[in-house]
């Protein structure tokens, strides 16, 4: 075994080349490129030097490169926390001490390392493929620990491997143990670094021309959704989120309506039948727990809104699942002063043609309803096209749209209807949210995507309270029906929906798709989204109603322990026989003379035991001479073995007295 | 397997220095292996805490299932380590006499009675170097462990340890033993001294086999130092073996090596001297005998006859 100051074989060093290769394969694309170069430089060299020479780098030089690295990475990320420029610094860390690799001690170093750049490639993508090559990785790894603990000539490179994966099998049931029953803490312990959620995509809180459409081209999944019951028809399945009151005339957010509450106002009546289901979300880093309009309860602690939308105490970073109730049909009450001015708030300037359009339809009705009407007639009639890449506005978004492009998406639609609203009079606002959903009938489940952003209007009409009024689809009703279809925008032209294909090999490729996402759905709802939250419905449902955290311990350790003791007893009882029969045979009646008082001494053969053996049990002489010249015969005879003389030495060994009298 | 006590059990002796001296085969069982983590083992351990608090940090599911598959892993390496030593059964081989002022090897023999290879057994008594070993599945092996021998007597190798890191170096799993292996340790052979004659030394047949130099005695094959003119060399030219005329008076002696002949020195060293007197006899093949108080060996020669004088000057009393 080498200790500490011992150099290291080639074949150590090879395999440590490896298994590094391995784990640092998957942060290539995602590093700076110098850093790449730095990385694949290294390992390259490093393998020239095992092929070549046992010479390594001087120490100092490597030293000088280590600071150089460090300071090259704190200046082209301004720090040397934070994921990106973590993980950066451990890789340049990782490829510099492969060049560093004189002792066990360095070796061992690399490997920890090792483990901790597996570790930090989950922070980047949890997916299952990643998971399956990381648990390879790692075997890799503690076959580089085994070599740099014991390697000698004689043992081959399959047996580390083996070794290795036999230990990481065995630890899976202690693993999975200690997943479902260790305490989960939500996190963060203490402040993240400021990427720590870049990427993350969701509904901002405010909304400008362009917001959402940008949104809807992207086909990450914003949520799942599983239905305790028939799902609501599509013109229903609105998915509220942040509801926006105030417009300086181009961009919209929600203004100072901070008004909370723990449960939704009694004012509020439900007209139909409330739907239950459940939301996986995924994280989006703001608070929004977005629901089926219009949310009823929810099963986190959250804050009801005066608009209706339940938030979430901290920003939703991590994937969630919460359980709710929805009434699709119903009605808010009466309208609050205050929120009826907020809801009437027009931009400094509204365009005379505008102004002139709502007044001329006031002017034909005398309804609030009929209003309405003749906006979405407007809309309806005139030709306005409905796309995802419409034409830059100018100075005055409304009035540039509804009088010029006339090209617009969702929420140029919400914005300029809203507008005009107010401008005759009648309370509106905003509301930005999600539309539609794909149903996966593999997993029974709906899936809602970025791509379904939506926004639209509410108007508050007095026999009808705050009612839903979507624009859009009296300009493309296809949009309530159908999703968009990602593949199929063309810049500035008329959105393509996603329809009924028929092709064999569409559907064949949709219905793996469906089989793909349910797999990923269990995945990140039983895996990845297991945290505090699941941790105490599974003990619930287990029969923990109030766990407190002794009693964890206590289960934690008892079963470790049961798992531990399994193991142990598996590799401990199991012994296994030698496969020749002979020498079983042979060490049974050893087993058996040494119950007799003669024990066979470790280095004694055959025939020095035969004669003790006589000496000590004379009546047993016959015996013992049988059986030692079978066994010498079939042991060390030249000819090959006879079975029926195996047979025969096994019979004769069963007929050995097992104790002495 | 030797039962304990509970209290016998939890003694901290049994944790620094085993369960002391004790005859014949040890086979090594629980109560008598021991594991503690290594540095590196605690290394490893701070690094999973650091995995454990990124994982809570970041939320990261992927992150905690992984901490938990390494964590759980090095849990059960303490289940390999301990199967390494496990069953091991340990006796006492070959422990050759030395002279005093050399080191002393004690044979240990290492059997494995199970199917399963045993890698990287360390052996190693006080400060001195570790033997390192692999044992195949059903074999024998050896190791010799060493002891400076600086004083004649019987010299106990006292405790060893065996030890091994097996499989992944986080944990250390021990065991002491004392097998009350021995070793004669012969006083150290002192400087060059004329045997004293005075003792009686009478006339022999077979007169003193080559040492003087007046009658034709017989041949004998050469040894480095002897004259060429004495070498047969007829016999050589025929390619056997070279050998040598023996020319011999006869005078034989036959000497008595006696405690009572060196007055005036203290004991050891009188016994080294006899050590050196014994050695030289030996090596000019004459025939003595050994007088010391209390003991005497009658007048022989030989190998065993050596060391039988030898082993009652280490073990005078």
């Amino acid at each position: 075994m080498p200790g500490s100051g011992t150099l290291l074989s080639a074949r150590t060093q090879g395999w440590l080349l490896a298994a590094v290769t391995l784990v640092v394969l998957p942060h290539l694309p995602r590093l700076p490129w110098w850093i790449t170069l730095l990385a694949v430089g290294v390992g390259l060299f490093k393998l020239l030097l095992l092929r070549r020479s046992r010479r390594q780098p001087p120490r100092l030089l490597l030293a000088l490169l280590t600071l150089a690295a460090a300071a090259v990475v704190f200046f082209s990320f301004g720090t040397l926390l934070g994921k990106q420029a973590g993980v950066a610094l451990l890789i340049v860390m990782l490829a510099l001490k492969l060049l560093e690799l004189h002792t066990a001690r360095d070796a061992r170093l690399l490997v920890y390392l090792g483990y901790f750049v597996v570790i930090t490639n989950f922070l980047f993508t949890q997916t299952i493929p990643i998971a399956l090559y990381m648990f390879v990785a790692t075997v890799i790894i503690t076959a580089a620990l085994s070599t740099i603990t014991h390697s000698s000539e004689e043992r081959p490179v399959g047996n580390h491997l083996r070794l290795a994966a036999v230990l990481l099998a065995q630890a899976l049931p202690i693993m999975l143990v200690l997943f479902v029953f260790f305490p989960r803490v939500a996190g963060p312990l203490w402040g993240l670094p400021k990427d720590a959620y870049a990427g993350m995509t969701g509904l901002g809180d405010s909304m400008t021309p362009g917001a959402i459409s940008s949104l809807a081209q992207s086909g990450a999944t914003a949520f799942r959704v599983e239905f305790f019951g028939p799902a609501p028809e599509p013109a229903l399945r609105y998915w509220r989120g942040p509801v926006l009151w105030h417009t300086d005339g181009r961009t919209w957010s929600p203004g100072r309506i901070a008004s909370y509450s723990r449960k939704l106002p009694e004012t509020v009546q439900n007209r139909g039948e409330a739907v239950r289901y459940a939301v996986t979300l995924e994280g989006h880093d703001k608070p929004w727990l977005l629901a089926l309009d219009l949310p009823a309860q929810i099963s986190r602690r959250a804050l009801y809104t005066v608009d209706f939308q339940w938030l979430s105490y901290r920003p939703v970073r991590e994937r969630i699942r919460y359980e709710a109730t929805s009434w699709p049909r119903y009605h808010t009450g009466p309208l609050d002063p205050q929120l009826r001015k907020a809801a009437l708030q027009l931009p400094q300037q509204v365009s005379p043609r505008v102004q002139a359009l709502a007044r001329d339809w006031r002017a034909r009705t005398d309804s609030d309803r009929g209003v309405v009407q003749q906006a979405l007639d407007h809309f309806h009639t005139q030709p306005f096209v409905y796309t995802l890449q419409p034409p830059l506005l100018g100075e005055d978004p409304v009035d540039d749209f509804l009088f010029g492009t006339r090209r617009g998406f969702c929420e140029h639609y919400a914005a300029a209807f809203v507008v005009l609203m107010r401008s005759a009079g009648i309370p509106a606002r905003v509301v930005t949210g999600y539309q539609g959903g794909e149903y996966n009938p593999v997993g029974d489940y709906w899936l809602v995507r970025q791509a379904d952003a939506h926004a639209w209007a509410e108007v508050w009409l007095p026999d009808d309270g705050w009612l839903r009024v979507d624009p859009t689809a009296a300009v493309a009703p296809e949009r309530i029906e159908h999703a968009l279809d990602l593949d199929l925008q063309a810049a500035g032209a008329p959105a393509r929906f996603r329809l009924a294909e028929s092709g064999l090999l569409v559907r064949g490729w949709r219905r793996l798709q469906f089989a793909a996402d349910a797999v990923n759905n269990h995945w990140n709802q039983w895996v990845l989204a297991y945290g505090p939250q699941r941790q105490l419905e599974l003990l619930a449902a287990l029969g923990f109603k109030q766990p407190s955290w002794r009693e964890m311990a206590l289960t934690l350790l008892l079963l470790t322990g049961t798992c531990l003791l399994g193991i142990a007893l598996w590799m401990l009882l199991r012994i296994p026989r030698p496969s020749d029969p002979v020498v079983q045979a042979w060490q049974r009646f050893c087993q058996r003379l040494e119950r007799l008082g003669v024990r066979r001494a470790p280095s004694e053969g055959p025939l020095d035991l035969a004669m003790r053996a006589t000496a000590a049990h004379p009546e047993l002489a016959p015996q013992v001479r049988t059986i030692t010249d079978l066994y010498i015969r079939l042991r060390y005879g030249r000819s090959l073995q006879d079975s029926r003389e195996v047979q025969q030495l096994q019979q004769r060994v069963r007929h050995f007295p097992q104790r002495a009298g | 397997m030797q039962t304990l006590t509970l209290r016998d059990r939890f003694r901290l002796q049994r944790f620094t220095r085993g369960l002391g001296p004790e005859a014949g085969p040890v086979r090594l069982d629980r109560s008598r292996v021991f594991i503690l983590p290594t540095a590196s083992g605690l290394l490893f351990a701070g690094m999973l805490l650091v995995m454990l608090f990124g994982a809570i940090n970041y939320n990261n599911s992927m992150a905690h299932l992984f901490t938990f598959l390494v964590g759980s892993m090095a849990m059960v390496s303490i289940l390999h380590t301990y199967r390494n030593l496990a069953q091991l059964s340990f006796s006492v081989g070959k422990t050759p006499p030395v002279f005093a002022g050399n080191r002393a090897g004690f044979e240990i023999l290492v059997s494995n009675p199970g199917v399963s290879p045993r890698y990287g057994l360390r052996l190693h008594s006080r400060r001195q170097p570790a033997v390192t070993l692999d044992l195949r599945g059903q074999h024998t092996g050896t190791a010799t462990l060493y002891r400076e021998a600086r004083q004649r007597g019987v010299l106990p190798l006292g405790r060893w340890t065996v030890s091994t890191r097996y499989p992944l170096g986080l944990f250390r799993a021990w065991a002491h033993l004392d097998l009350q292996a021995q070793c004669l340790v012969y006083p150290q052979p002192a400087k060059e001294r004329p045997v004293p004659q005075n003792p009686a030394y009478r006339p022999h047949q077979s007169g003193d086999r080559g040492r003087g130099v007046d009658d034709f005695a017989g041949f004998r094959p050469y040894r480095p130092g002897d004259s060429p003119r004495h070498v047969l060399w007829k016999a050589a030219a025929r390619e056997q073996a070279l050998l040598v005329k023996q020319f011999g008076g006869d005078r034989a002696d036959e000497v008595w090596l006696d405690w009572e002949s060196l007055p005036g020195m203290d004991t050891e060293a009188r016994l080294s001297q006899l050590c050196r007197w014994v050695l030289d006899a030996h090596r000019n093949q004459q025939a003595w005998g050994l007088r010391l108080p209390g003991h005497e060996i009658a007048i022989a020669s030989g190998t065993r006859h050596k060391h039988r004088c030898l082993e009652a000057l280490a073990r005078f009393a």
